[in-house]
């Protein structure tokens, strides 16, 4: 019952005028940006984070998550209305939902969007209420060696859940994780590769990896294809989708929330794999499988839900242990560093009325985006209909007044102009950024965790895979290893290949 | 029936089957040499003690790893090539970005044997705005000089209402008129 009390908590907390005020707020903001074809939920997070800085931690999380969710529903709406998925999650939805749009039902593949979203983030809602508290007890079991095998182990995921070459990708994954290095080591103060520039000894910002790698290189990569963007020229019609729509699409939900749930609490970026899940497994268990493709209401119903119920779950591992899952979450920890708190299971106990509060806030988000989504379509349409070569310079203006407002400090400017040329280098040469990032955002911790281990068991470094004294470890080492030869099997390769160019 | 397809294309290709994949891997290397080099000052600890240096260093081997194996596999598995690289997207986009930074609060250069030099004064958000907004227009091959400028300007216009104006964020303006 500790967990209705929490949630009441909570809702006391998000129930003020200012909290709802911030939280429709971000979620308007934050589909107004995500909705921009090429921006991604990414972006839109770094891109808006200095505007919460003035607000107080409380409301400046609540209005951040609004963002997070506006900026993946904008995505799935720019992937039905026209023919460009915002970003990873999304283009399961491009398959269904854009047929189902040319087919004239775009209203209902919008509502039933909205509709399974809702619900989804609801049950997600619950799952983090419910699983916070036992899991941050779990976490206090954690020493040093078990965060360090558990962060390999999230990597290791994140190879192997990035699309294309798994080889490339550990790459990606290691060059994060060296480049976290720059700047001054934690136990010494020693500058670490700075190459003698003193603008560097603190370390690379991560708002200026994402923005430059995920924002710039992205424009320099849209601007080589010429412009194919079909926007639906025909009426939206309803946005409820008719009863039978609704009769299709109750147990793709079902299915939809329950995968996306599980597998965004994985660290690792668990989440991106929900949707994806989802639309294999409904088209697997259809009478009619042939209609996939053509516009079936369940291919969008499904991933939807896993996709909003994934969304949320990430923050599970950033709530209780403190290690960000994803991209997005380690833009969530650029936050909470902003306004002084240390993401982790401390947190439950030292701020209630922040944790509590967020959770209680994402499901009035996820309520929000209903009410607030479907009547702004027909503005959201005309969005998408304002020609790239404006929209290009507006955002790349909004990403450099992003990055300068962080530190004021227009350095950080030119290390992003850097890192998006280098982003494209990557693009060029096959590689994937996203482990890149993660990597990025898990190196300083695994370092300073990996060495308090070694001093710990006096220079002995089988401390990790010790399944006497650390089973834990040993556990999530061997998972992570398992994970690894099993993605280098030709069989899985081939699987792997198919599901991501489907 | 497939396999003799690509050995046809392999030999076509010499040595090198996936270009892509070479260009890939002897990038890694040398990222890894690099880091490899500017960690070498960086002392690597004793026994049960790690320095600063042995999680760089550590890396750096591993980088070099799996560079080799990236370039072991573009010699032996047929791969795509390089992709052309297109010059004005990344000048014009870039440029545009590098002249927001240097334009905003001005550019100070420290030039060994001079000193501090002011290359721009502070220009603030009024001049840096329309300056970078044009230039990254110029990365798009449409053309159409008027609607540029009337853009950057409402653009600029825009951004000085929400970020200085709603937001009160920190950003300079017009610091020459205080600002």
């Amino acid at each position: 019952m500790d967990m209705v009390a929490n949630l009441a908590l909570g809702f006391g907390v998000a129930f003020t005028i200012k909290n709802l005020g911030l939280c429709f707020l971000g979620c308007m903001i934050g589909t107004l940006i995500g909705v921009l074809p090429g921006v991604g939920p990414i972006a839109t997070i770094a891109m808006l984070l200095p505007i919460t800085f003035g607000l107080d931690p409380v409301g400046a999380l609540i209005m951040l998550a609004g963002i997070y969710y506006g900026a993946q529903y904008g995505g799935s709406t720019t992937a039905i209305l026209v023919n460009i998925p915002g970003e990873a999650t999304s283009i399961v939805t491009v398959l269904d939902g854009h047929q189902m749009a040319r087919n004239g039902r775009a209203g209902a593949a919008l509502g039933i969007a909205a509709i399974g979203s809702f619900f989804a983030g609801t049950v997600a809602t619950i799952v983090i209420a419910a699983l916070a508290a036992p899991l941050t007890r779990v976490a206090l079991l954690f020493g040093p060696a078990e965060y360090f095998s558990l962060m390999v182990m999230g990597l290791i995921f994140a190879v192997v859940l990035a699309r294309g070459s798994v080889i490339k990708a550990v790459a990606m994954v290691l060059l994060g994780l060296t480049l976290s290095t720059v700047g001054q080591d934690l136990e010494t103060g020693a500058d670490r590769m700075t190459f003698g520039w003193p603008e560097l000894s603190d370390g690379i910002d991560f708002t200026t990896i994402a923005m430059g790698m995920f924002g710039f290189a992205e424009i320099l990569r849209n601007l080589e294809s010429p412009e194919t963007r079909d926007v639906l020229k025909s009426k939206i019609g309803s946005l409820l989708p008719n009863w039978e729509e609704m009769k299709r699409s109750v147990t793709p939900i079902l299915r939809g929330t329950g995968l996306g749930a599980a597998l965004g609490i994985l660290p690792g970026n668990g989440a991106v794999l929900g949707p994806f899940a989802s639309y294999t497994l409904e088209k697997k268990i259809a009478k009619d499988p042939s209609r996939f493709g053509k516009g079936a209401i369940e291919g969008v119903a499904g991933p939807e839900s896993a996709n909003n119920a994934g969304a949320q779950t990430s923050f599970i591992p950033l709530l209780t242990l403190g290690i960000p899952p994803n991209a997005v979450m380690a833009l969530m920890v650029g936050a909470m560093t902003i306004h002084g708190i240390v993401p982790g299971p401390q947190v439950m106990e030292k701020r209630p009325d922040l944790f509590w509060g967020m959770i209680a806030s994402m499901w009035i988000g996820n309520l929000m985006l209903l009410i607030i989504n479907l009547p702004m379509i027909g503005i959201w349409v005309k969005l998408l209909k304002v020609p790239y070569r404006m929209l290009f310079p507006s955002i790349l203006m909004f990403c450099c007044i992003g990055i300068y407002s962080v530190n004021n400090n227009p350095f950080d400017v030119m290390i992003t102009a850097f890192f998006g040329l280098v982003g494209y280098a990557f693009i060029k040469m096959g590689f994937e950024v996203a482990p890149l990032l993660l990597g990025f955002v898990l190196g300083r911790l695994m370092e300073e965790y990996l060495r308090r281990s070694i001093l710990m068991s006096r220079g002995d470094w089988s401390v990790f895979v010790d399944f006497v004294n650390r089973p834990i470890s040993a556990f999530l080492i061997a998972i992570a290893v398992l994970m690894l030869v099993i993605s280098f099997l030709p069989a899985i390769t081939k699987k792997r290949n198919t599901v991501f160019v489907e | 029936m497939q396999d003799e397809n690509v050995s046809v294309v392999a030999e076509t290709r010499g040595l090198v089957k996936s270009p892509q994949d070479m260009f890939a891997g002897l990038f890694i290397i040398a990222f890894g040499l690099a880091c490899l080099w500017a960690s070498s000052n960086l002392s690597g600890g004793r026994g049960a003690n790690l320095g600063p240096g042995s999680f760089p260093r550590g890396l750096s081997f591993l980088l070099m790893a799996v560079g080799g194996i990236i370039v072991f596999q573009a010699l032996t598995v047929v791969g795509p090539r390089l992709e052309a690289w297109s010059i004005r997207g990344p000048v014009f986009v870039l440029g545009a970005v590098l002249i927001f930074a240097m334009t905003i609060r001005g550019t100070t250069l420290n030039i060994p044997g001079i000193g501090r030099t002011d290359l721009l004064p502070p220009l603030g958000l009024i001049v840096a705005g329309p300056l970078t907004l044009i230039v990254a227009s110029l990365a798009s091959t449409e053309r159409n000089w008027t609607q540029t400028f009337i853009f950057s300007a409402c653009m600029t216009a825009f951004c000085i209402l929400l970020f200085k104006v709603a937001l009160r964020l920190p950003i300079p303006v017009a610091p020459w008129a205080g600002w």
